[in-house]
């Protein structure tokens, strides 16, 4: 590959590159995501290519692995190209007959489409399937499109060309005067406006600074930074490169968490073939913009998710957070004027910048611009990755989307933002998901976790679950956080055990509101927000537990006949920052 | 969070670190600390003491500040592991669907509680928060605890990777004795 010196040699390549697309080739399309790789994805993959080798068709059929495309549930997924026919829980037995029925005769095979739960019909094509139909894509537009191993598959599907703009004279002012009124807000939790944090960076003095990639998804039941980072890597660098422009910064870091190897390898490959094309390094395109980039790899600790304490970990020290101010916009990285945005919030920032600020405005509500991707797991039929546009209910995503409550079973709670959110009940599905209306309801948008329980589910073993784990992650530096992560857990551990007292309930309380109110950072500031949550709508669970034994089943307990639901004066809904991500 | 302790270690083979050192082609900085314990514990499945003592004198970082961003971060260890690492995933979409009982089936064929490893020295189970493949819950991943010699490494500088492990979608407790059986001839 050779160096692109001007936006000019950009366009060219470009230009080249859809020139040279074969047309009238048929193209099989295989899910390379993790989901779809632990159901053989890979070894279908193989055969699918010994296949086309064997009856040599290489120049008629092209194979293609892709990023996740988010029907995960119903791996490993196959879509052929141009008829768009979609083929789900494809095994490596039914390689032969794809290519020999399907791509050569153009028969369909019915016993690999999609059934619609609704109608009970076969579906032929993706867009039809009601996962995908109800879904906007804007940052998961190009997962399942391109490879994302090809820096050629991104140039040529239109990528790049928010860059070309921003440095075809567009001033860095301007850059963040686009951002701030889309009305971009950090997708990692907290909803800071990123336009805003930009400026702060933007206006700060010091002699370098820093913009950092938060990919530390901590959260347990959230998946979509990496989805983002192993399907479309190329774009969240695009979004870095705009954002170093913007703020003034030469140098950047990915910090991506361990457990995350292909993400870290997409990631890698990414910045090494940007870098070869002179898209990343000095001089970028010929316009003076230089920019390093660099991977750091978590080491598991989900405390890192918090800013501050991710700058302690990539400067090499225990991972814990420090007092804001001064903020890392003032002093971060090695103290160092520095920006943190999270992987999803990068995504968006090339969208907004080819398609305009009014056009990514008029998506969303008042407060809450653009789409939000959520990570759809639990006890719902269809798990798997899910982009929607700010406002939407929580119903459609479940219900909708999701095909409703898996094995029959009747809908209890959705728990939202992971450790740091809240269990919403029935009563709420209708609520909008936007920032400020899941903080009314006891949680927060988060990173995108989306956690749905059906009636099996006992609340309160729930609650102790999310507070045995913030328990663990506590890093220990604040006292409130340390020791009142641990007071709740034991807390309910003996509601559980049915040795609960009847002042336990107001000691909770206590306890929450002191940890809420005190604690250093985001992490023991959330903290007991699933206990409060489960308090405010499955008291009553609670309260059972003070009258009698325990149940037998660990997790399990009977069915409620009706969930019945008090409110109590909590402190749930002020949520502060979030633990998780920030930015 | 970890209760830990550095005991008293004979010698080991340091020549692979030395020479990764080497490799970085710069002067060693406090940031190169974490990735530096990273590939430690990739190579030998653990920080042997006397490869934290080599970190401590290349970066010139007290031993008591290596160790202690060490016990830090979960993917460290200060004891051995198994030929492989079984990691359950313990992530909220996985404890809905019944991890814990995963869990606890492949401790009771194996004879070992979160965290340790079998007599023989062939499995390690951990439990992990999430690996993000939340969708397929419960999930177990399978592979050598060892992971920076020959997998995926890369270049100098490059990371080390693992994806060398092997992902068990939608587990349930019945299909454990299956998958541990695969493990069991190699």
């Amino acid at each position: 590959m050779g160096r692109l010196n001007s936006i000019k040699d950009l366009r060219n390549l470009r230009e080249g590159l859809k020139k040279g697309q074969k047309t009238g080739v048929s193209t099989v399309v295989v899910c390379g995501g993790t989901g779809c790789e632990t159901f053989g994805g890979h070894e279908l993959y193989e055969s699918l290519n010994n296949i086309i080798k064997d009856r040599e068709l290489e120049g008629k059929i092209s194979l293609k692995k892709t990023g996740c495309q988010g029907f995960c549930e119903r791996g490993p997924l196959v879509t052929l190209w141009p008829s768009n026919i979609f083929y789900q829980k494809v095994k490596e037995s039914d390689a032969t007959k794809i290519i020999d029925e399907t791509v050569t005769n153009g028969k369909v095979l019915e016993n690999l489409l999609f059934t619609d739960p609704l109608t009970n019909k076969k579906v032929t094509h993706q867009s039809e399937v009601p996962f995908y139909k109800k879904q906007h894509r804007l940052v998961l537009r190009l997962n399942g499109v391109i490879d994302p191993t090809s820096i050629h598959d991104y140039i040529a599907a239109g990528g790049y060309t928010s860059l070309e703009r921003v440095l075809d004279g567009m001033s860095p002012e301007q850059v963040i005067k686009e951002v701030a009124d889309s009305g971009l807000r950090g997708r990692g939790g907290a909803g800071f406006p990123t336009g805003k944090k930009w400026e702060f960076v933007r206006k700060a003095t010091g002699d370098i600074k820093y913009i950092i990639c938060n990919g530390d998804e901590g959260d347990p039941g959230a998946f979509m930074d990496r989805s983002v980072l192993e399907g479309n890597p190329h774009l969240v660098v695009e979004g870095m490169i705009i954002a170093a422009y913007a703020i003034g910064s030469r140098k950047g870091y990915f910090y991506v968490r361990a457990e995350y190897p292909m993400a870290v390898k997409h990631v890698q490959r990414a910045i090494d073939q940007a870098s070869e094309l002179g898209l990343l390094g000095e001089d970028i395109l010929g316009k003076g913009l230089d920019l390093d980039l660099e991977i750091k790899k978590g080491a598991g600790a989900f405390v890192c998710g918090e800013e501050t304490a991710l700058i302690a970990s990539i400067e090499g020290k225990r991972g814990m957070p420090r007092i804001r101010p001064p903020y890392p916009a003032i002093s971060g990285l090695w103290g160092k004027p520095t920006c943190i945005n999270n992987v999803e919030t990068l995504a968006n920032v090339p969208i907004i910048i080819e398609k305009g600020a009014q056009w990514y405005s008029n998506i969303g509500t008042q407060g809450s611009k653009g789409t939000k991707v959520f990570a759809l797991a639990g006890n719902v039929k269809n798990t798997g990755l899910v982009e929607v546009p700010m406002g939407t209910t929580l119903r459609e995503i479940i219900f909708d989307i999701g095909g409703g409550i898996a094995k029959g079973r009747k809908f209890k709670a959705a728990q939202v933002g992971g450790p740091s959110g809240g269990c919403i009940p029935a009563e709420y599905l209708d609520t909008p998901i936007d920032y400020e209306s899941l903080q009314k309801v006891g949680a927060i948008m988060g990173s995108g976790g989306l956690i749905v329980v059906d009636d099996k589910t006992s609340m309160v073993e729930f609650a102790r679950y999310f507070m045995n784990f913030v328990q663990d992650e506590s890093c220990g530096k604040c006292v409130p956080c340390r020791i009142g992560t641990r007071r709740m857990l034991e807390t309910l551990n003996r509601l559980l055990k049915g040795e609960g007292k009847e002042s336990d309930l107001d000691l909770l309380m206590e306890l929450a509101a002191h940890t809420k109110e005190t604690s250093l950072c985001g992490l023991g500031q959330t903290a007991p927000n699933p206990v409060l949550s489960t308090l405010r709508y499955f008291r009553h669970e609670y309260e059972a537990l003070l009258k009698k034994a325990p149940p037998s089943e660990g997790t399990v307990t009977e069915p409620q006949e009706k969930v019945k639901v008090r409110h109590s004066e909590s402190a749930v809904g002020t949520a502060g920052t979030e633990a998780g991500q920030c930015g | 969070m970890k209760k830990e302790t550095l005991k008293q270690e004979a010698p080991i083979e340091l020549g692979g670190l030395e020479r990764h050192i080497k490799n970085l082609n710069h002067r060693l900085s406090r940031s190169d600390l974490i990735p530096l314990l990273q590939y430690t514990q990739d190579s030998y499945g653990y920080l042997p003491r006397p490869a934290l003592e080599f970190i401590s004198r290349s970066t010139r970082i007290p031993l008591s500040r290596v160790f202690g961003v060490a016990t830090f971060y979960s993917q460290f260890s200060f004891v051995p592991k198994g030929k492989f690492t079984i990691k359950v995933c313990v992530g909220t979409a996985c404890h809905v669907r019944g991890a814990d009982k995963v869990k606890s089936r492949i401790g009771e064929l194996l004879g070992v509680k979160d965290g340790e490893t079998t007599a023989d020295y062939r499995f390690t189970l951990e439990s992990v928060a999430c690996l993000g493949t939340c969708a397929l819950g419960p999930i177990v991943v399978i592979g050598s605890s060892k992971k920076a010699e020959g997998c995926c490494g890369g270049g100098p500088g490059k990371q080390a990777l693992s994806l060398g492990d092997k992902f068990y979608g939608q587990v349930s407790p019945e299909k454990v004795q299956e998958i541990l059986g695969r493990y069991n001839k190699e």
